[in-house]
């Protein structure tokens, strides 16, 4: 192998910034400079500058990006929609200041969830305030509402009207890839499309 | 007559905040409250709510009173929505899964019209059980389905708030 | 043509100029109608640290170098500072005539209003994410999703357990060069490992800022991209992208 430095051609497309970046906080993890300047300093540079934001405002980021990065494997559409749906939840005119923010464990079991039950309908969500993240479809009187906890695992309970029109209630604690199979009983089709 | 800690007249309307966040919502598009919405915190004994026959009128007048007393108590969000219930609904849907819910007046400093709702919350918000799941679902699409938006609310008759000679 | 499930995490163009325009120009770009659809632009900020060794002591100094503005849902990005303009679309991803012409409809105005003719770098970046299965039983071996593997001095014994490699070379273009960046990564889903392939294909020199020149060197950058994305690909590998859809 022969290797020149040719110096600037080193320089990278920058790609999202900071911490709402997949190409930084994965690729250019190793990007920061370090460089003793000075004899007996030590000079860190810091070339990823970041926007300034709010604690909401930046969790609000890395959930979308945690979403954005796992689009591939939800069904089309679903990642913009559901982003759009946080930055609601999430803006400053409708968020509780009181309220803890959804955590990134309630974030993966929340993904967990939407792709162990195959979904194709999107679900509405909110939060317990407790740091979760709560998923809700609703067909008539038919609901079904999926916390998603800080925990990693996911607390439901639905209400399910039967084909001789009697009403069924269940709820249960779970881990995410076992929904699927656990809601089979009740017909879930009803919430999440063929 | 009714004074601090007495049961509220039954039936009694109480009216509870609750965040946009814990509202079913499509967009912009508000359909109903969360199961979540009625857990409560792990500090409180009761369901705080406000009880709006604290104040004379017709009923839309009394709620919109209860709905100001909110307002003028906490900070409170454009997007948040005012969730209503009778407490013989609350009472009937505890009674379906072995609770006996009842609403107390509990009046606090500046916070006149404040009540709680006995035995309706989970014993233990980490753990709770799958009846209270299934009751907290209940009270989410039945007992307390009726909401109002901000809007909504602007729209009942607003005038002078007075307090009821009932109460104490 | 583009994939199903295309393993595109982030994609970006980006733009440099000299000399640097003053950062009040760099403001009024922010605030071209443009980017109205955006929310409003955050400051950016460099941030030098200075740790005294024998002091024991940091001093930190910052200094406002441009703004980022993002579409509310978090989807699209733009970095502006005072030497570069930058667009970020986020997964998911759907083409590149959507996309490039978005970025072109942002970047117009902006090299207007700063009345720049001329850019010293341009930069086509993408950032790929490959998720493969993995029975819990078993390894996943790279080297039957890509062709670039670990070719070290002894083989010792086991599997890699991480892989991380960074090259930059020319292309047989004139004036296009690429870094490339292979690694394994963790990945989200259960079950599953991951390899990023992050593609950054730029200019050495000087471009033309607009026309059919600048034109074609954003296609023939695609293009180099492209091809460097399918070379490092083996068949396994694409079929994990869940077919072609028109």
């Amino acid at each position: 192998m022969t290797y020149i430095d040719t110096g600037a051609l080193g320089q990278r497309t920058r790609a999202g910034d900071g911490r709402s970046s997949f190409a930084h906080s994965v690729v250019d993890g190793f990007r920061r400079m370090i460089s003793i300047g000075q004899a007996g300093y030590l000079v860190i540079e810091d070339d990823c500058t970041r926007s300034e934001g709010t604690p909401r405002e930046r969790r609000l980021e890395e959930i979308q990006l945690v979403i954005s990065s796992i689009s591939m494997h939800l069904p089309k559409g679903f990642a913009v929609g559901l982003n759009g749906q946080f930055a609601n939840m999430m803006a400053e005119d409708a968020w509780e200041d009181n309220d803890v923010f959804p955590s990134i464990l309630s974030l993966k079991a929340f993904l967990l969830m939407l792709i162990s039950t195959h979904a194709t309908q999107r679900p509405g969500i909110g939060t317990n305030g407790r740091g979760s993240i709560t998923a809700v479809w609703r067909n008539g009187e038919n609901r079904l509402t999926i916390d998603c906890l800080p925990s990693g695992n996911t607390r439901w309970v639905l209400t399910r009207v039967n084909a001789n029109g009697e009403v069924e209630r269940a709820a249960a604690e779970c881990q995410p890839h076992r929904l699927s199979e656990v809601l089979n009983a009740y017909g879930p089709e009803v919430w999440f499309g063929q | 007559m009714v004074s601090e800690g007495d049961e509220l007249p039954n039936p009694s309307t109480v009216v509870r905040y609750v965040g946009f966040n814990q509202m079913e919502h499509y967009g912009g598009n508000v359909v109903g409250p969360l199961p979540t919405a009625f857990e409560g915190r792990a500090t409180d004994d009761s369901l705080s709510v406000k009880w709006c026959e604290y104040f004379v009128g017709d009923p839309d007048h009394q709620l919109r009173c209860a709905i100001e007393t909110i307002r003028s108590s906490m900070n409170v969000k454009a997007k948040a929505c005012f969730c209503v219930a009778r407490t013989d609904h609350l009472a009937a849907a505890g009674a379906t899964f072995g609770r006996a819910p009842k609403a107390v007046y509990l009046p606090v400093h500046g916070n006149d019209a404040h009540a709680g709702i006995l035995d309706v919350m989970p014993a233990d918000l980490e753990a709770i059980t799958e009846d209270e799941l299934k009751l907290l679902d209940l009270l989410a699409g039945q007992a307390w389905s009726r909401f109002l938006t901000r809007e909504m609310a602007d729209e009942l008759p607003l005038a002078q708030c007075e307090k009821s000679p009932d109460v104490a | 043509m583009r994939y199903r499930k295309a393993p595109i995490l982030e994609a970006a163009l980006e733009f440099r100029w000299q000399p640097e325009r003053p950062l009040d120009a760099i403001r009024a770009s922010a605030g071209l109608p443009a980017f109205s659809d955006f929310e409003a632009p955050k400051e950016r900020k460099l941030v030098n640290a200075t740790l005294d060794l024998q002091g024991g002591e940091i001093s930190h100094e910052s200094r406002e170098v441009g703004f980022e503005l993002a579409l509310k849902d978090g989807s699209q990005v733009c970095i502006l500072e005072a030497d570069k303009f930058v667009f970020v679309q986020r997964a998911p991803y759907d083409q590149w005539q959507t996309f490039s012409q978005r970025a072109l409809s942002l970047l117009e105005p902006v090299a207007l209003s700063l009345n720049v003719h001329e850019f010293s770098r341009v930069g086509v970046r993408f950032v790929n994410r490959i998720d493969i299965p993995q029975d819990s039983s078993a390894n996943v071996n790279t080297d039957d999703y890509i062709t670039v593997s670990f070719n070290g001095p002894r083989t010792d014994r086991d599997v890699v357990h991480e892989f991380q490699m960074r090259v930059v070379k020319p292309t047989l273009k004139d004036g296009i060069s690429y870094a490339l960046v292979v690694a394994t990564s963790g990945s989200l889903l259960p079950g599953h490992s991951s390899i990023i392939l992050d593609i950054d294909v730029f200019t050495d020199g000087p471009a033309p800022a607009s026309g059919a020149a600048f034109e074609k060197l954003l296609s023939e950058m695609r293009d180099e991209k492209n091809d460097i994305f399918h070379s490092c690909l083996k068949k396994p590998a694409v079929a994990l992208f869940g077919g072609v859809e028109e």
